[in-house]
Order: C-alpha cells, then sequence, then structure tokens
C-alpha cells in the first residue's frame, strides 16, 4: 500500500525529500535560529511563489503554458494597491475586484488559445505584454497603499504557525486532494495526457481548458494581492522574474510540462524548494549575485532526474515525442 | 494508358506551375507584412514630429538593425520547431567576455569581437548539444541554461558593466550613410542574405527546415536530424552574440542589462513575419520587416507622445493579431481545399 503510493507519487516524494533537506539546512544556517519571525519571513516569499506555481500548475497540466503569469500578479498587485483600502466592506469588494479581473485575464488567455487556436506560449507572451502594459497604466512608479489590518492579518502568524502557511494548507486541503476525485479535475489530466482520448470519451475539451486557464488567472491574482499584502503597495514590474521561476518550480515539483502528469501539492514543494534554496545562499555567504546560476542548475538537475524517470518507463514512444 | 496519364500528371510545367504559385504566395504574405509597415511610416511621416528628422532615422535604423538580428536568432531555431530562451543571456555572456578581453586584456577590437561571437556560438552548442542528449523540449533547457548563463556572467563580473571601449569599436554603431542610414544595417542585411541563401540554396538549410517540419520523417529520410539541431542552435547563439556586440558598441559599454528584455522581440520580428513556431518554415525577409514594424511602432509611438506602457500593450496586441489573422488564413484556405 505505501510502497504503491510511494511508487505512483515518486516525483513529489523526491521532492518533499529534497526540499526538507533544503529547508533543515536553511534553518539550522540562519544566523537567529529557528524563530516565528524567521518562519514568517521565509512563509511570506515562499508563499507569493507557490501561489504563481499553482497558477502556473493549470495551465501545465492540460498541456499548456502561461507566459503571462507574471503579468497577471503585476496587474492584480497595481489593481490591489488602488482598491483594497479604504473601509471592511471597501476592502472585501476591492479584494474580490482583484480576484475577478485576475480570473478574467485568464479567461481571456483561455478563450484565445480555445477558439482562437493559437499556441499558448505565442497567445499568452502576447497577452502578458498587454497586461504589463495595463499595469503600467495603473502604477507607471511603484506605490499606492494596501489596506494594513487586512495586509498585517495575511502575513503575520497564527499561534506561531505564519498565516501564509495556514493558507497555503487550506487551498491544498480545498483543491488538492479532491483535484483528481472531480470530474473536472481528471478532465484536466484526461486533456494533458491525450486530447483525442478526452475527446472520445466525451470530456469537454474546450470548457475544461477554459476553466483551467481562468484558475491559473485567479491564482496569479491571489499571488499578486499576496505581494500587496507584504510590500503594502502596487509594483508593475513583479512579473518576469516569477513567470519563469513559476515554470522552474512546476518541473522541480514533478510536474511534466508535456501535461496530464503532476500534482497541484507538487507545484507548491516546487516553488519552496526554489525559495529556500535563494534564502540559503543569502546565508551562506555566496554572493546574491549567483542566486540564478544556482537556481539554474537545480532547474538542470531536477530535468535531468525527470529525463532518467522517461528510461524507465515501458512505453517510450509517447514521452520521447516533442 | 494510366501510366501515361500519370506521366502528364507529373509534368514539369505543373511542378513549375506549384512552385510559381507557392512562390507567389510568399511573396504576397511578406507584401501584406511590408504594406503594414509603408502605411506605419506614412502615418508617422504626416502626423509624428521629427520622425524624419535625420538623427531619429539614423537612431531608428540602429535599434533596427539589431532588433532584426535578435530576431533571426531566435528564427533559425524556430525553423527546427525549437525555442531559444537564453537567446538574452547569450548575448550578455558574450559581450561580458568581449568587454573584458578588449578593456582588461587590452587586445585588439576585432581580437575581442572574434571572442565575444565564438563565446556565443559555443553557449549555443552547448543548448543544441543538450537537447539532442536529453531528448527534452528547447522550451526547458533552454530555460534552466538561460538562467544558468545569467547567473555565471553575473557571479564573473561582479564588478559591473565595462564602461568606455574603445573608439575604434563603438565607431561600428556611428557610421552613417546618406546622413541617416546606420552603418550596421549593413552587418543586419549581410547577415539576412547569408540566411536567406542558406535556407533556399544548402543542403544544410534545407535538412533545419525538413526537421523542422517533421523529424521522424526527415530521421527516416536519411537526414543527420541531430547534426541539423547542433548546427542550428549554435547559429543561434552565434547571431544572439551578434545582436548583443550591436548592441554593445552603439551602448559605448558592455551593460550586464544587455538582452534583459529581448525575450518579446525576439518572437515578434519572426512570427510576424510568418515564420512558423511549429518550424519548417521560415522567412528571413519577413522577419526583417517583422523588426521593422516592432521598430517603427516603438519610435513613432513614443514620437507621437504616447506613454511607455502604452507601447507594451500595442505591442502584445500587434503579436495577437498577426497570429490571428495567419490562423484566420489557413482556416479561409482550408475551406477552399486548398
Amino acid at each position: 500500500m505505501l510502497r504503491d503510493y510511494l511508487k505512483n507519487n515518486r516525483r513529489e516524494v523526491l521532492a518533499i525529500a529534497f526540499f526538507l533537506l533544503a529547508f533543515v539546512a536553511y534553518l539550522s544556517t540562519h544566523p537567529r535560529g529557528v524563530s516565528t519571525y524567521v518562519l514568517t519571513i521565509w512563509a511570506n516569499q515562499a508563499t507569493v511563489l507557490a501561489l504563481v506555481a499553482m497558477a502556473q500548475f493549470f495551465a501545465v497540466v492540460v498541456r499548456g503554458l502561461d507566459l503571462s503569469v507574471g503579468a497577471v500578479m503585476a496587474l492584480s498587485n497595481t489593481l490591489a494597491s488602488h482598491v483594497v483600502t479604504g473601509s471592511g466592506g471597501e476592502v472585501a469588494g476591492g479584494s474580490i475586484l482583484v480576484l475577478a479581473v485576475a480570473t478574467g485575464c485568464g479567461l481571456i488567455n483561455g478563450a484565445i488559445i480555445v477558439y482562437g487556436r493559437i499556441q499558448p506560449i505565442v497567445a499568452t507572451l502576447a497577452t502578458g505584454s498587454v497586461f504589463t502594459g495595463i499595469a503600467l497604466l495603473l502604477r507607471p512608479t511603484p506605490g499606492g497603499d494596501i489596506d494594513a489590518t487586512l495586509a498585517d492579518a495575511m502575513t503575520y502568524d497564527v499561534a506561531g504557525v505564519p498565516t501564509a502557511l495556514i493558507l497555503l494548507g487550506g487551498i491544498l486541503l480545498a483543491i488538492h486532494i479532491p483535484f483528481r476525485r472531480t470530474g473536472l479535475g481528471v478532465a484536466m489530466y484526461a486533456i494533458g495526457s491525450n486530447e483525442a482520448g478526452a475527446v472520445q470519451s466525451g470530456v469537454r475539451v474546450d470548457a475544461t481548458r477554459l476553466t483551467a486557464y481562468a484558475a491559473a488567472g485567479l491564482f496569479a491574482g491571489l499571488a499578486g494581492s499576496f505581494v500587496g499584502y507584504v510590500t503594502f503597495s502596487g509594483d508593475a514590474n513583479i512579473g518576469p522574474s516569477y513567470t519563469l521561476n513559476s515554470l522552474a518550480a512546476v518541473v522541480l515539483g514533478g510536474v511534466l510540462l508535456r501535461g496530464g502528469a503532476g500534482t497541484l501539492l507538487g507545484a507548491v514543494v516546487g516553488a519552496f524548494i526554489l525559495r529556500t534554496i535563494s534564502a540559503l545562499m543569502f546565508f551562506s555567504g555566496l554572493p546574491p549575485l549567483a542566486q540564478p546560476f544556482f537556481e539554474g542548475l537545480i532547474l538542470a538537475i531536477a530535468i535531468a532526474l525527470g529525463g532518467a524517470d522517461v528510461f524507465r518507463l515501458r512505453n517510450k514512444l509517447e514521452v520521447l515525442e516533442r | 494508358m494510366t501510366a501515361t496519364q500519370l506521366e502528364t500528371d507529373m509534368s514539369p510545367p505543373d511542378r513549375r506551375g506549384a512552385a510559381f504559385k507557392d512562390m507567389l504566395s510568399r511573396l504576397a504574405k511578406s507584401a501584406g507584412l511590408a504594406l503594414v509597415v509603408g502605411l506605419l511610416i506614412f502615418v508617422f511621416v504626416n502626423w509624428a514630429d521629427g520622425f524624419t528628422g535625420k538623427f531619429n532615422l539614423f537612431n531608428l535604423t540602429r535599434n533596427l538593425s539589431v532588433a532584426a538580428v535578435v530576431g533571426f536568432g531566435m528564427m533559425v531555431v524556430l525553423a527546427l520547431g525549437h525555442m531559444n530562451l537564453a537567446l538574452g543571456s547569450t548575448a550578455l555572456a558574450s559581450v561580458m567576455i568581449m568587454g573584458w578581453v578588449m578593456k582588461v586584456a587590452a587586445l585588439p577590437v576585432p581580437v575581442a569581437v572574434g571572442c565575444g561571437l565564438a563565446v556565443g556560438t559555443f553557449l549555443g552548442l552547448i543548448n543544441g548539444w543538450l537537447i539532442v542528449k536529453t531528448k527534452l523540449h528547447s522550451f526547458i533547457i533552454t530555460l534552466a541554461t538561460a538562467s544558468m548563463f545569467l547567473g555565471a556572467v553575473l557571479i564573473v563580473f561582479r564588478a559591473g558593466p565595462i564602461s568606455d571601449l574603445p573608439r575604434e569599436f563603438t565607431g561600428i554603431s556611428k557610421t552613417r550613410y546618406f546622413g541617416w542610414v546606420s552603418g550596421m544595417l549593413l552587418i543586419t542585411a549581410v547577415t539576412g542574405v547569408v540566411l536567406g541563401v542558406m535556407y533556399k540554396f544548402t543542403t544544410l538549410g534545407r535538412q533545419m527546415l525538413a526537421t523542422g517540419a517533421n523529424a521522424d520523417a526527415a530521421e527516416l529520410s536519411g537526414i543527420p536530424v541531430n547534426r541539423a539541431i547542433l548546427i542550428a542552435h549554435g547559429l543561434s547563439g552565434f547571431l544572439a552574440a551578434l545582436a548583443g556586440v550591436m548592441f554593445t558598441a552603439r551602448q559605448g559599454s558592455a551593460l550586464l542589462s544587455t538582452g534583459e528584455d529581448w525575450l518579446l522581440a525576439s518572437f515578434l520580428a519572426p512570427l510576424l513575419g510568418g515564420t512558423l513556431l511549429a518550424g519548417g518554415y521560415v522567412s528571413v525577409l519577413g522577419a526583417f520587416l517583422g523588426a521593422m514594424l516592432v521598430g517603427i511602432l516603438q519610435n513613432g509611438l513614443v514620437l507621437i507622445g504616447v506613454p511607455d506602457f502604452w507601447v507594451e500593450f500595442v505591442l502584445g496586441l500587434t503579436l495577437l493579431a498577426t497570429v490571428s489573422l495567419d490562423r484566420l488564413r489557413e482556416v479561409i484556405s482550408a475551406r477552399r481545399g486548398n
């Protein structure tokens, strides 16, 4: 039973083991030791990337790609810096508006890809630059304000546990566990692994793919909002690094870029690994400039391991197809 | 009888007719884009103050020549159905090493430029080699190598940019013809012609296109697919380095921000020009016209006084409109039964 579970989820298990190793190394080298403060700072950074990685997961699982997640993040972040202030009602309404706009961005991506039949890479590269344009329009220079009560509630801790982690845990419980058991989740995996087969089995391919991209938009919106909670401001230039890191995170978390495999949990763990490593490097005396190099190296190693995995599969043909 | 009929059906004039038609449709494709570029020039000449100023045109052609080479760099891998996300980092690594050789090692300018181009080619070959060996998608390989190249450069060149490059080098970007055409346009033109000839007339070029059209079929037909992939990625690295060298000549220093924002532009030029993302078809002239469209649009919009964010917005919409039109044309021609 356990053996089967480990075998079926080996990519996630490997990723989690690697993350724990890195995390322990991080906590033990941190000059201020293990404390809620240290943990909270780490959790806030990791959560932003984890949310973008989840966004990317939805696009990747349907054999797609979303190069606009960073731009949607920037757009929702700058929008939040305008509307998430004022009275309690205004803050709630503003937060919902931000997520609605982000989901709308995702829907636009999905519609272009599904009905326009344009490759996801080109479509989202184009919409990404449109969204960035709007974000720059909203905030030509970083600034604005985010309601401090909400921001503090999101970025501090509850009884020693960072709120950000509780939030992530809640999302995972609500989505990750039932995901494979719902028709929608199964449909997404089916489209990702064999689209023709999914059509034959009566999966509503267009609607499912549209939902996946809308979910990608929603999670990018959550990530953008969270950046606002941490920084109390809006910045239109936060996007580009997150787009590439989200892809690295899903790959590290065992989500295959050819679609149809991997889990939301894997995407989150991948994001945790990336952030922990950058935090580790920050304290280990290596020049911070070296960070991209090591991030790339780790990504390369993860790819290599994923590649080694391919050769153990019986049916190599489909996997090797480019 | 049937045999004769078959022979008549396959007769050369028909084939020549088909080839002629094919050529016409290719030209028509570029003609559409050329028309749009012409229209844009007409609009900006009449409504954008200072567009026809000699210095503005010089600057425009200078930017354009760099952008076109960046586009060529992506085009040569798109021909395979591949991508090169490491284009910017490759250019960065090349120009930093070139700058070091020129300024710190104080070797002659041609040697330094040669070193830069060699570094670019080498990094491109690394990409190609990894893709061939791992059989993984170029997207993910170059995503990883992009951050590795960038990181390595940032570690090695911690001290920052290398400025005050010799005048002998920066002079490349200062030559003008007729008072307004940048001399660098000549480099771009030569590069474009060489690439055009390669795809049209050389075995290597045809092999690359065949690999892009259908790698399996190409392999089965005896085409050295892996060699084509390796060389195409090496070429992409070379072109990235060339674009970097031109960019650096314009800036006067080897900057750490080189190639930072090349991604959208590198896709825009070839895709606007009709190069297929799926591989198997390229248009060198199209990529040049695509770069022209982007360059003129950016330049003109700024002159009209349109704020920066609209420029980004318009570029995104342009890319979207182009691919949508392409898609529409496919659908229409499919309905006609072509």
